[in-house]
């Protein structure tokens, strides 16, 4: 190997450190999660998965007085809801995304870019702006904040992620397949089912996943716009926060950020999957 | 086989025309007023330089474009009203469009399982068209473990395999290179043979044109400038256009001076040449062909008469089986000869003297309008 130049070396340290500034805090949570010191939970006191067991409400050695989750029920269910909203919102979005996208890449009309920039403006558009406009509309339309209004308001964003993961996908692959599919026969209809979606299939299921995450993770538009007995797992654990910070925080943030990974890897995955369609 | 005879009108394009906007504003006619027909059973070649319209007529026939005006028959139907997937027509796409996520086997199928075809005629008549394009028991590849020539084939057998009225290829054989490419152009020749549907090709490549096609088109800037067979097309092209863009070419510009009972003597710059060609008037401007294979530097009276040129040698440019030489005519002009092997030594700046068979000078009026042909 060639011999490094100071620069060079410089550049190494300089790579390090940035990356230790952007996991560090991240490590230093899940680490934190499995210390067993009730009272400051920024000092080790020694190994314990007495917060994983106490956020289940399973069994712990912790005493009555040291227990913080005000109670698992009230955990379970935000995470219920934020299932049940990141689902139904990921199932709308991804299939108005994938047919705007479609829509989009194969056919000309009036306005066409127009469209496509309004499709864009929803991920620029500060998710304040969005949250306070989408209460604003929903109270005005007369709507019950809960998790209908939730799902709704998560979809005018979850939209553009899918679009713009599938027009990706669509820019590159063949057009000439779709007019080949035509010329042996088969109606845009059939094309539509047996050549573009099978071809655009990883991309819309990484655009599925995409949604998915952001559904689950997203705080300042969803505390808008839930109603009382709506609370996702996000505003969930802000509230909890609110009322000091308690060690059970660490491992509900370390479990949330294993589930990420996940969802994150397999959307990477599907995404990357047969990129050479021609 | 809906009819014994084969008809000589199978496919009839009727002034067809199609316009195109440039992005400057500017109006192009990619075709201006077409008529056409071709016979059953053809093998017809859409020849043209890129821009010419061929593909944009070959896209209107497959249904990809529409004309502005203008109607195609097919056996005696209009078919500009039907959307693409309901012509009888089949089209081999230059890049070939195989579905990237099929098998082989089912992208010969896709066509007879649109057509719902039962498994076991489907399965037959799939392996079938691939032994037809010398690929049988691929059925379970994909097309990304193909070689180009193996994807043009399957291209090919998935075309076919529809039994269409006509089948359209546009450049089909561009990408590949020229071995398999000049094997290609032969097993396509055969395989029209054997099916005995007509093939309309669509190609930039002369040399292509030349060895496949029963029939010619040649096109420019949308209009037909010439409708032959192979032959005719090389050897009495009928405007300066063809003469250029089908083989090589030496081209002089002249004008009839003087007739007699024999022909007509043209001056080209100085030069005098002679002509057989008794329906040229006195005055009358002309182009005069002459292939640079018709020249010879030996005499041989033995063919009938013949007439010399001079040219100064400028370069000799040895390619393979003969020798091509550069020069200028005592006018001025470039000039070029091609020959067998020679004793005579080739000197840079060496006057040769040209020997061609008078028969062999092909004259062009000079204003030659396009035609509007039947074959």
């Amino acid at each position: 190997m060639k011999k490094q130049t100071p620069l060079g070396r410089l550049l190494s340290i300089y790579s390090v450190f940035f990356f230790l500034f952007l996991y560090a805090p991240v490590i230093l949570i899940v680490i934190y999660s499995f210390n067993s010191n009730p009272i400051n939970i920024m000092i080790w006191d020694g190994f314990t998965f007495d917060w994983y067991r106490s956020i289940f409400g399973l069994a712990t050695s912790l005493t009555d007085t040291s227990s913080y989750v005000d109670s698992t029920d009230q955990l379970l269910n935000a995470l219920l809801n934020s299932l049940i909203v990141a689902a139904s919102a990921t199932l709308v979005a991804t299939f108005l995304g994938t047919s705007t996208a479609v829509a989009l890449a194969r056919y000309r009309f009036k306005l066409h870019s127009f469209y496509r920039l309004l499709l864009f403006v929803p991920m620029v558009m500060p998710d304040i702006v969005l949250g306070i406009a989408l209460l604003i509309f929903f109270v005005g339309a007369g709507f019950t904040l809960g998790n209908s209004t939730i799902i709704i308001g998560h979809c005018t964003f979850l939209t553009s992620y899918v679009f713009i993961v599938v027009s990706a996908r669509l820019a590159g692959m063949n057009p000439l397949t779709e007019a080949a599919s035509a010329d042996l026969g088969a109606n845009e209809w059939q094309t539509f089912r047996r050549v573009t979606l099978p071809l655009i299939l990883p991309g819309v299921i990484g655009g599925a996943l995409l949604s998915f995450i952001i559904s689950m993770d997203d705080l300042v538009i969803t505390y808008f716009i839930s109603g009382v007995d709506s609370t996702t797992l996000p505003v969930f654990i802000l509230g909890m926060i609110r009322r000091g910070i308690k060690p059970e925080i660490n491992a509900i943030a370390t479990l949330m950020l294993l589930f990420s990974v996940v969802i994150a890897s397999a959307g990477i995955y599907f995404k990357s999957k047969n990129t050479s369609t021609h | 086989m809906s009819a014994s005879i084969p008809s000589p009108e199978y496919i009839k394009i009727r002034h067809a025309h199609r316009q195109f906007m440039t992005p400057e504003g500017g109006i192009i006619n990619a075709l201006d007023n077409i008529s056409l027909s071709i016979a059953q059973s053809e093998f017809i070649t859409l020849l043209g330089p890129s821009g010419c319209g061929k593909t944009t007529l070959l896209k209107i026939i497959a249904g990809f474009e529409e004309l502005d005006s203008g109607d195609i028959l097919l056996d005696g139907q209009s078919i500009i009203q039907q959307p693409a997937h309901k012509r009888p027509v089949n089209t081999v796409f230059q890049s070939y469009a195989l579905f990237p996520h099929m098998t082989v086997g089912d992208n010969v199928g896709y066509g007879l399982d649109i057509a719902k075809v039962n498994k076991v005629e489907r399965n037959q008549r799939v392996a079938e068209a691939l032994t037809m394009v010398g690929l049988s028991g691929i059925e379970q590849r994909l097309p990304s473990q193909l070689s180009g020539g193996q994807q043009q084939r399957v291209a090919l057998a998935r075309a076919i395999i529809n039994r269409p009225k006509l089948l359209l290829l546009d450049e089909p054989l561009s990408a590949l290179d020229k071995n398999l490419r000049l094997q290609m152009q032969l097993e396509l020749k055969n395989l029209q043979t054997e099916l005995g549907i007509c093939f309309i090709f669509v190609t930039h490549d002369q040399e292509e044109a030349l060895t496949m096609s029963d029939q010619i088109v040649v096109l420019n800037s949308g209009k037909i400038d010439q409708i032959g067979t192979p032959d005719e097309i090389y050897h009495t092209p009928k405007t300066e256009f063809v003469a250029r863009f089908i083989g090589e070419s030496n081209i002089l510009s002249g004008m009839v001076i003087s007739k007699s009972e024999n022909g007509v003597n043209i001056d080209c710059n100085g030069c005098t040449i002679f002509s057989h060609d008794q329906t040229l008037k006195l005055g009358e401007e002309v182009k005069l062909l002459l292939r640079p294979e018709h020249l010879s530097l030996t005499p041989n009276e033995l063919e009938g008469p013949q007439a010399q040129l001079t040219m100064t040698l400028n370069q000799t440019v040895f390619v393979g089986s003969d020798y091509q030489l550069h020069g200028e005519l005592s006018n001025g002009l470039p000039f070029s000869a091609l020959t067998r092997k020679t004793n005579t030594p080739l000197i840079k700046g060496q006057q040769l003297t040209l020997y061609y068979q008078v028969d062999a000078l092909h004259t062009i009026p000079a204003k030659q309008k396009s035609i509007k042909g039947h074959i």
